[in-house]
């Protein structure tokens, strides 16, 4: 019985941060200009999976109808994306959004399929301008919530795919490589490792190229006739897999290459400072490239518009290897922590649009809040209970009873009629009709008239 | 009154005929009163009654409560998980088959899983759709590709023969169940290197609540358990039964343990033969030795036997090994 007892004062409790959140991030990101708007619990698998990294698509909640495969969302921006892509309005928008995302965390003991998402996209503006507003709402939007001790960590996935370009390498191979970067900071693992991994799944080691003209493996003899001459099971075609093999080959070819970038990016993810310090390490590293000095020009002025949006520079680490997911952002990526707690995070992703079929390029850049993380983070954080005044009710006066109740609430305080029976005694706010304009509050008799004067009194002290 | 355990059996496929003939190797005939009925008893258990139903519906009625044990397979209870149905013993010995991802054989450029995540990517990029995959295992299939880094498929649900999808063109590959890989290889389609996806075999599963909540369920399904565990401890052993001779039963002893194989499980069970009069008067004095051998040492035992005098040697399958515990339900029990 105690313990159902403290788990709805819990539960409770938990309901007044989540509503104390809501509101104030939904002010603070009006405030901005951003309107929200109302994206499907249910969508497609394929919309998520084109955009989602590899945690989100392990754990995305799938199902079937119709030989259709749907999935429930595991967070807002390819929706927001999708929705902009296949709506018509202006071109600029900006959106806020908040409601359950779900992830199918079965394998995990004590899991909660269902999780607050609170977050914003910026679509259809590019550059350094937009990149700082998004930072800037999110963090700012911590300070008020009051979560203390917020700091920001930047990194810039779109510097790394530069820099990588400089190597010739096929977009797999810089894939592999990206993806990969967190094990040159692994004890066991490192740039060998990576190496090794790449001859083992990207190239062929000895393999020569085979004439797939005579090959007659299955029997399933190519050539034949010249309808199948280009066509084989399995939806490929010769020269799909003569492609691909002189692909593999190529690649064993460039292992210099691959580990002339591996060492690259050992040297590039060494340094996590701040801004100033990072900055100056990257452009050691990148002189002589001219897209990469560009990128980071604009990395540096996104920090200066955060100082001018009161975000100092101490709240801010620059790691440029920060991975959040390699296989959609373009350009800044950024994580929000308060004492170890990951809160957030986002970027900017100007491909997404197109993934998802929009005939234009979209510049785009957003967050999200892990809002269940804040609703924790808040624990230590007292929230008042509003007082709710009780009018107690015969079953003569009901209708009495609704009319005060009514005036009260006109009056901006909350207000809630129980049956005489059920009234307890012992709560102040308890209000006892005598007739349709007098009333005991607190033991005194009030008019409606004294009763307004002090609604205002109790409005005062609420506030 | 003993309340009687149901055991869900597979009525039909491939597991179906094995499994019958598991459990009377195990000393526990299945007998059907009435071949149109679903229903049976085993003789040996009198509180176990058998109930058939189709191999995946084995798992249906044990999650929910309608059989509290069942024998099917591995691969279904991994494909239907249900957090009320516990492995119970999950390596029966029969009904071997593994759960593959297989590719056309002209795919030569596809060896392994890493292959098939690039040209996963190559069918999004060029011909601007998924790959198409056939099989029966949606969860299994779903959850090892994205293991490997494939987000970008389309599950193509079949049934029945789904070796044939890729040759008549409604599937790109296939991922199914093989025993041998013929079926794959006479469909032109070959497994990858890393593309097992499980090694799936008859296993014994039960209902979880049900097996805490009644002891009695508990102790009839402790029997099943001991019959089928000593069986299959037994099956790794013969029973070798030699004339040896010698001074003493000491001596003996001695020299058949010397050697690990003929030690036997707790060491040589050795029995004076009291000989024939004409025997007696060459004064020879012969020992019958007993001992367990395992039967990849078998040969090996035999020369020892030989190598210290041994001879007339018998050799005998075991049918039961019963150890102290039945390590099986040891395990039960702590998962309960």
């Amino acid at each position: 019985m105690q313990s159902n007892q403290s788990q709805r004062a819990q539960s409770e409790l938990i309901g007044r941060r989540t509503a104390h959140i809501l509101t104030i991030l939904n002010k603070h990101m009006q405030l901005y200009g951003y309107k929200s708007v109302n994206l499907p619990s249910i969508d497609v698998a394929d919309l998520f999976l084109v955009k989602a990294g590899d945690q989100i698509i392990n754990s995305l909640f799938t199902f079937e109808r119709q030989g259709k495969q749907f999935a429930l969302r595991p967070e807002f921006t390819a929706s927001a994306a999708d929705y902009y892509a296949s709506t018509t309005g202006d071109l600029i928008v900006r959106w806020q959004f908040a409601g359950s995302v779900f992830e199918d965390k079965s394998h995990e003991s004590n899991s909660n399929y269902e999780q607050l998402g609170i977050g914003a996209e910026l679509i259809g503006i590019g550059g350094s301008l937009a990149d700082a507003e998004i930072l800037a709402m999110s963090a700012i939007g911590l300070d008020k919530v009051g979560i203390v001790d917020t700091h920001i960590t930047i990194g810039h996935i779109g510097l790394l795919r530069t820099i990588l370009e400089a190597f010739n390498l096929d977009i797999r191979t810089q894939r592999f490589l990206l993806h990969n970067i967190p094990a040159l900071s692994a004890a066991d693992k490192g740039k060998q490792w990576i190496f090794d991994q790449f001859i083992n799944q990207l190239s062929v080691k000895h393999q020569s190229i085979p004439n797939l003209e005579t090959y007659t493996v299955g029997k399933l003899e190519i050539g034949e006739s010249d309808s199948s001459a280009s066509m084989t099971m399995g939806g490929r075609t010769q020269e799909d897999i003569l492609r691909r093999l002189q692909l593999k080959q190529q690649r064993i070819a460039d292992r210099d290459n691959v580990f002339a970038a591996i060492e690259y990016l050992d040297k590039w993810c060494r340094v996590s400072d701040t801004p100033e310090k990072t900055f100056n390490y990257l452009e050691t590293l990148v002189s002589g490239n001219s897209d990469a000095q560009t990128l980071i020009s604009e990395w540096r002025e996104t920090i200066s518009l955060l100082e001018a949006n009161h975000i100092s520079s101490s709240r801010i680490t620059i790691k440029p290897n920060l991975a959040r997911s390699w296989d959609y952002y373009t350009g800044i990526v950024f994580e929000l922590h308060s004492n170890g707690t990951h809160l957030g995070g986002g970027g900017r992703y100007d491909d997404l649009a197109e993934l998802i079929g929009s005939k234009v390029s979209t510049p785009s850049v957003g967050f999200a809040y892990y809002g269940n993380r804040l609703i924790n983070t808040l624990s230590n954080t007292s929230l008042e209970i509003e007082s709710v005044i009780t009018i107690i009710s015969n079953n003569d006066d009901m209708i009495t009873a609704i009319k005060w109740a009514n005036h009260i609430r006109d009056c901006g305080l909350s207000v809630q009629i129980l049956p005489q029976t059920m009234g307890n005694s012992t709560d102040p706010f308890e209000l006892y009709l005598e007739s349709a304009t007098t009333a005991y509050f607190r033991k005194s008799k009030y008019d409606f008239q004294q009763f307004n004067l002090l609604i205002k009194d109790l409005k005062q002290i609420q506030q | 009154m003993t309340k009687s355990l149901t055991l869900a059996l597979p009525s039909k496929g491939a597991i179906a005929e094995p499994t019958i003939n598991f459990l009377r190797d195990c000393g526990l005939r299945v007998e059907k009163p009435n071949q149109r009925q679903y229903t049976g008893v085993i003789p040996a258990i009198p509180s176990l009654r058998v109930l058939f139903q189709r191999v995946t519906d084995v798992l249906y009625k044990v999650s929910d409560g309608t059989a509290q044990i069942g024998i099917t397979g591995l691969d279904v209870v991994k494909e239907n998980a249900s957090d009320k149905v516990i492995i119970v013993h999950e390596s029966l010995g029969f009904g071997h088959c593994s759960l593959v991802v297989a590719v056309p054989e002209m795919w030569v450029d596809v060896e392994n899983m890493p292959d098939l995540l690039d040209v996963a990517l190559d069918f999004r990029e060029q011909k601007q759709r998924n790959i198409r995959i056939a099989t029966k295992y949606p969860l299994l299939a779903r959850q090892f590709l994205h293991d490997h880094g494939i987000h970008h498929f389309t599950l193509v649900k079949a049934e029945g023969a789904i070796e044939a999808a890729p040759t008549l063109g409604y599937a790109d590959i296939i991922i199914d169940l093989t025993q041998t890989g013929t079926t794959l290889r006479e469909n032109h389609l070959k497994i990858l290197r890393d593309g097992i996806i499980i090694d799936s075999q008859a296993c014994l599963i039960g209902n979880k609540q049900a097996l805490q909540e009644n002891p009695e369920y508990l102790n009839t399904l402790r029997i099943l358990i001991e019959y089928v565990d000593a069986t299959q401890h037994g099956r790794g052993y013969f029973q070798l039964v030699a004339n040896v001779k010698g001074e003493s039963a000491e001596e003996i002893a001695e020299k058949v343990a010397a050697n690990p194989i003929t030690r036997g499980l707790q060491g040589p069970t050795i029995s004076q033969i009291y000989p024939t009069h004409n025997q007696r008067e060459v004064n020879e004095h012969w020992f019958t030795v007993t001992i367990i051998v395992a039967n990849a040492h078998l040969l090996s035992a035999m020369e020892h036997i030989r190598s210290i005098g041994g001879s007339q040697t018998i050799v005998s399958p075991v049918r039961y090994i019963f150890l102290e515990q039945s390590p099986i339900f040891q395990q039960l029990l702590k998962m309960l």
